[in-house]
């Protein structure tokens, strides 16, 4: 891997072929605190404050932090499910947020999601035929009923489910079959890109690892056009198994983004740290320092000054209170957003958009 | 909480005044000759010419409707046709009376309701509860002119000397009657009305009304609370309460109750507009001299001005009703209080 | 399909044999219907008299059931004999949520009692003039009015004033109280369906005025506005439309519950994912709201409808009750009452009979509404212990041990 990381990034650029599928530009979603008889706005929560990434074709990225600090938020403002406040998303060359509603249901059929909760993302009163191909029909995809069920049945089969069940109701499946038919909605119309918004957290650990195949085998398949994942989850070996690249958030900002062993092999951000310390090693003997972080977690309301980690950082200096790090560079794909690496590394001109190259 | 106070106050009065204006805007709907609704062709010619000036009966309509609102403002509901008084006398003489018959309904209502609500959700199941679940149901269910009248033929076959209409018994109102002869022949009397004397008729004339007006919604409030009590008592902190090694019945008192009886209030505000309405039913039936028996009177005499004037204050007890539960709930959760 | 052999191959006696034994019993009725009808008419001698019933104002409702009547009972052998016809067990296809509901409530035994109510209140409805001994304007005497007392001279539970049976005008009266109820009821729920619908799905301000209006309407009692509104507009409309103008304000004065109800439901129903998904699946609000959050919503609007139908019901009575709701000759069970308040120490059966069958029906919509509720709150152990039930399937297994 160059070290040059200009070089890497001039030969990226040039390359027509790793033009990002998605690249997000400093998002920022702020929501307002109303209070009082006329709804005046006293603050903002800022869960989305600055991401920056790109994610190319085929290619799955991880995004992991501690609950609240923006994750699934960055999910469904990409998908403009949420109204972003600032900040510029392109998609596959089209710039998302400017589109009218129409040209954004066209794009819908390109970007879809899966949701967390197996029990409250399908429709109980829909058969799983009409959840999985309404899209289908609504965006003139196949013209009769009866296609529509074939190409459920097809989907069915892609996510390990018997088409057979295509006229039962979701209260009649398990959570991991649910998460199965989720699965299925959302390769309905052969999406470019997946928001995978906790997709396995809230199932059983065996249950998880038949969801975490399907999805990479799904990524294989030509036939499906090969997705692109953006897989947010908490769980750090989770994302490993699946993820090519991670990126590490907290408190709304991204503060390290790599390819994932190289993450592992050399986590440089502080919390990157902590947190791979916290990961249970299943050796008893194998008892290793675990970084504990001091302090309460900010509240998203009033971030604080610099550097948004200071206040709980093993390795705080007095520069990280003042000014926000920008993003170093400690290999062509790996970004650190930390003032530890003032001198040593240099400084990314592109941000956290680095080494989505496929 | 004081600005909870404030905010809710002021939140009322537009809607008091909202209130007002729709049933005047019913009264402008009615085709035909306007000042029909107004001017009985009996009354004595100034007063109908006061009337027409005071309400601009011949001006158009946006001027009588502002002519009204501010006779309102300052009082004057305008002159009963039937019974040639201000209906502000009128109403003035009834409200008290329907006050005094809803107020009693209330304490009674809560009382009793809650008591077996609590009673039945202790022995969830058991035959007590099952029974008093059926009882009710059915009187829930009931008219409540029809239990009225049950009433009053039970009673009057039982015990022919209660009083079973009226407000007044007769013994009193003969001596009013001696009192205001001997005042007209300017003699003196010792015919006294004793104030203990006058509370005791008072209540012995309450007591039916009350009950009838009152069964129906204790009933409901009765399985409310069953509801809420059975709900907190399979909370966490009852169960710790009890593992603790505190009485059963300090359990119930500090740690139950509390908590069970705060929702119940919530549905005293609910409750208003059909103590109402049931006031007015319970009031005809039983011959009580308040705004429900002025407002039906109203109906069958076509005395238009009384008749709206009465709906405007029935409605107007609603509303303050809503805000004195809402009041009341506010003080008591503490989570509302301390904002 | 189970062996079924000779006799038990018939339609209706399939069901009774193979069947739940309610449904069975209820088909046989059904298809028996028109000769119990005329054995009914015989014995009771209504059929000939019932003719002779006079008519009067605003009794098209009355008559109106006639005519459907007869129609119901002609067809219902053959309904009978259709839904009887022995059909091949049907591979599973899926429970529905309905499904669901009605399993649980066949558990509950008041919820029964309450059908049951209702079921006979609509046969009333529907066969009045084959129950009726008299019509309800009937008079057997018209030059010797008089007054009497249950069980005599023919007069199953007395007479009133004018000497009209009381037993028939209490048939009768159910037409009036069930019909008024029924289609005010339709009329305030659709309403507060809709505008609840739109309150919730599209907040902001259409939500808040909205809100508010509600809450000034509640502020006046509805039997108050009632007794304004048909007092105020008694002269200017003709006694026939008394009936049509009663529906209409009751429709206009009982939307409000259920428009909040419904508003609620929408409200949690937005966060629900399943929602957000439409949203990411491009689909319109208008498609959302219609296809997505409506159908979840309808369960506590059946509910809040049942419950409606009876108090609509005390309603309209207490209306009739002070003069203001049906005209004569109509029999409304209110009006009924308030004819014998001045005969109540004289001749108690005047309103303690209608007054018992209004709390009776009553009585039969709120605890069938009540069944309802509670069937229809999902209970979480309820509908997971159906899911394990399902899991028997080999393929389902294997796969989750894959």
């Amino acid at each position: 891997m160059s070290t040059n990381p200009k070089a890497v990034m001039d030969a990226v650029r040039t390359s027509g072929r790793h033009e990002p599928l998605l690249e997000v530009r400093d998002l920022k979603k702020w929501f307002p605190i109303k209070k009082g008889l006329l709804g005046k706005v006293v603050g903002h929560v800022k869960a989305v404050d600055g991401v920056s990434f790109a994610l190319g074709r085929g290619e799955t990225l991880g995004l992991v932090g501690e609950s609240g600090c923006g994750k699934t938020t960055v999910g469904r403002t990409i998908l403009r499910l949420i109204d972003p406040t600032a900040g510029h998303v392109q998609f596959d060359g089209k710039s998302v947020f400017d589109l009218d509603s129409s040209h954004m249901r066209a794009l819908r059929e390109d970007m879809q999601i899966i949701f967390q909760d197996p029990y409250s993302s399908l429709n109980p009163r829909m058969t799983v035929a009409a959840i999985v191909g309404e899209a289908l029909l609504v965006h003139g995809i196949v013209k009769t009923k009866a296609e529509a069920r074939d190409r459920v049945a097809e989907l069915l089969e892609r996510v390990g489910l018997s088409p057979k069940y295509v006229n039962r109701y979701p209260h009649e499946f398990s959570g991991g079959q649910r998460q199965r038919i989720g699965i299925a909605r959302a390769l309905a119309m052969h999406p470019k890109f997946i928001v995978c918004d906790e997709a396995v957290s809230a199932l059983d650990v065996s249950i998880q690892a038949q969801i975490l195949n399907i999805l990479m085998d799904l990524q294989e398949d030509e036939s499906l056009g090969r997705p692109s994942y953006l897989f947010i989850a908490h769980d750090l070996s989770v994302v490993r198994h699946i993820s090519r690249r991670i990126a590490v958030m907290y408190l709304g900002q991204i503060v390290e983004l790599s390819m994932t062993e190289e993450l592992f092999d050399q986590p440089s951000h502080p919390y990157t740290r902590a947190l791979l310390s916290a990961i249970p090693r299943p050796d008893p003997d194998d008892k290793p320092q675990r970084i504990l972080l001091e302090g309460d977690v900010p509240t998203p309301i009033n971030p604080p000054s610099g550097c948004h980690f200071h206040t709980r950082c093993p390795e705080v200096m007095p520069r990280c209170s003042q000014e926000e790090p920008p993003a170093f560079l400690v290999s062509g794909t790996h970004a650190v957003q930390c003032w530890l690496y003032d001198g040593k590394a240099p400084v990314s001109e592109t941000g956290m958009t680095v080494g989505f190259e496929v | 909480m004081f600005r909870y106070v404030v905010r809710r106050l002021l939140g009322a009065i537009p809607m008091v005044l909202l209130v007002a204006l729709g049933l005047r805007a019913l009264m402008a709907l009615v085709p035909g000759d306007a000042s029909a609704l107004w001017i009985n062709p009996d009354m004595p010619v100034d007063q109908i010419a006061k009337i027409r000036a005071d309400f601009g009966l011949d001006q158009p309509w946006y001027v009588q409707f502002w002519r009204w609102f501010l006779n309102v403002l300052q009082g004057d509901l305008g002159m009963s046709l039937a019974q040639f008084k201000p209906v502000t006398q009128i109403i003035g003489d009834a409200l008290p009376n329907t006050l005094l018959l809803s107020g009693a309904s209330m304490l009674v209502i809560f009382v009793v309701g809650m008591t077996i609500g609590v009673i039945s959700a202790i022995k969830q199941y058991s035959l007590t509860d099952n029974v008093l679940t059926v009882v009710s149901f059915f009187l829930y269910s009931m008219p409540g002119f029809w239990l009225a009248l049950m009433l009053i033929l039970v009673v009057s076959e039982l015990w022919p000397s209660w009083p079973s209409s009226g407000m007044v018994g007769n013994e009193i109102l003969d001596k009013v009657a001696a009192i205001e002869e001997a005042k007209l022949l300017g003699e003196t009397t010792d015919v006294r009305i004793g104030v203990f004397e006058k509370w005791i008729d008072t209540a012995q004339h309450l007591v039916m009304p009350v009950i009838a007006l009152g069964l129906a919604s204790a009933a409901s409030v009765a399985r409310y609370t069953r509801s809420s009590v059975l709900e907190v008592v399979r909370q966490d902190y009852v169960r710790t309460a009890r593992a603790k090694g505190v009485a059963e019945r300090k359990v119930i008192l500090r740690h139950v109750l509390r908590n069970a009886l705060l929702p119940v209030i919530t549905i005293l505000g609910l409750m208003m507009p059909f103590l109402v309405s049931g006031a007015v039913l319970i009031e005809y039936v039983f011959g009580w001299p308040g705004m429900g028996q002025e407002l039906v009177g109203s109906v069958t005499q076509r005395d238009t001005p009384l008749l709206v004037a009465c709906a405007m204050l029935l409605s107007v007890m609603v509303i303050l009703g809503n805000l004195a539960a809402d009041l009341l709930y506010g003080f008591a959760d503490p989570r509302i209080r301390h904002d | 399909m189970p062996e079924s052999r000779g006799v038990s191959r018939l339609p209706i006696v399939h069901q009774l044999v193979h069947g739940p034994r309610v449904i069975g019993v209820a088909l046989l009725l059904a298809f028996l219907m028109p000769p119990i009808a005329l054995v009914f008419g015989l014995v009771s001698g209504s059929l000939s008299r019932h003719i002779e019933a006079a008519r009067g104002f605003g009794s098209w409702i009355l008559d109106v059931w006639n005519v459907l009547a007869i129609k119901a009972l002609v067809v219902s052998p053959a309904v009978a004999i259709w839904l009887g016809w022995p059909k091949a067990k049907r591979p599973r296809e899926g429970k529905s949520q309905w499904t669901l509901v009605r399993e649980r409530f066949v558990r509950s035994p008041m919820a029964h009692w309450g059908l049951l109510g209702v079921v006979f209140l609509y046969l009333l409805l529907f066969l009045a003039p084959f129950l009726a001994p008299y019509g309800y304007d009937y008079l057997r005497d018209p030059a010797n009015l008089k007054l009497v007392g249950p069980l005599s001279d023919g007069y199953l539970l007395g007479s009133d004033q004018y000497s009209r049976d009381i037993y028939s005008r209490i048939i009768y009266g159910s037409r009036i109280s069930l019909t008024i109820g029924f289609v005010a009821v339709g009329l305030s729920v659709s309403l507060g369906l809709l505008l609840g619908l739109l309150a919730g799905f599209f907040g902001g301000w259409v939500d808040f005025t909205l809100m508010r209006f509600v809450d000034y309407l509640l502020s006046i009692p509805r039997l108050v506005l009632l007794l304004v509104v048909m007092a105020l507009f008694k002269d200017v409309v003709p006694a026939e439309f008394r009936v049509h103008l009663m529906v209409v304000i009751l429709g206009i004065t009982g939307w409000m519950g259920t428009c909040r109800i419904v508003r609620s439901e929408v409200l949690s129903l937005k966060e629900r994912d399943f929602v957000q998904a439409g949203r990411a699946l491009g689909y319109s609000s208008t498609r959302i709201m219609l296809r997505h959050v409506a159908p979840n919503c309808l369960a506590p609007v059946i509910v809040a409808a049942t419950l409606g139908i009876g108090a609509t019901i005390l309603v309209e009575a207490s209306l009739s009750f002070l003069g203001l709701g049906v005209p004569e000759p109509v029999p409304s069970w209110g009006k009924m009452v308030a004819d014998g308040k001045e005969y109540i120490t004289k001749a108690w059966w005047m309103t303690v009979f209608p007054g018992f069958t209004i709390v009776a029906a009553v009585l039969a919509f709120n605890l069938l509404g009540d069944g309802l509720r509670d069937a229809l709150d999902p209970r979480s152990s309820g509908s997971k212990k159906i899911r394990i039930e399902e899991m028997d399937d080999e393929e389902t297994s294997s796969q989750e041990a894959a």
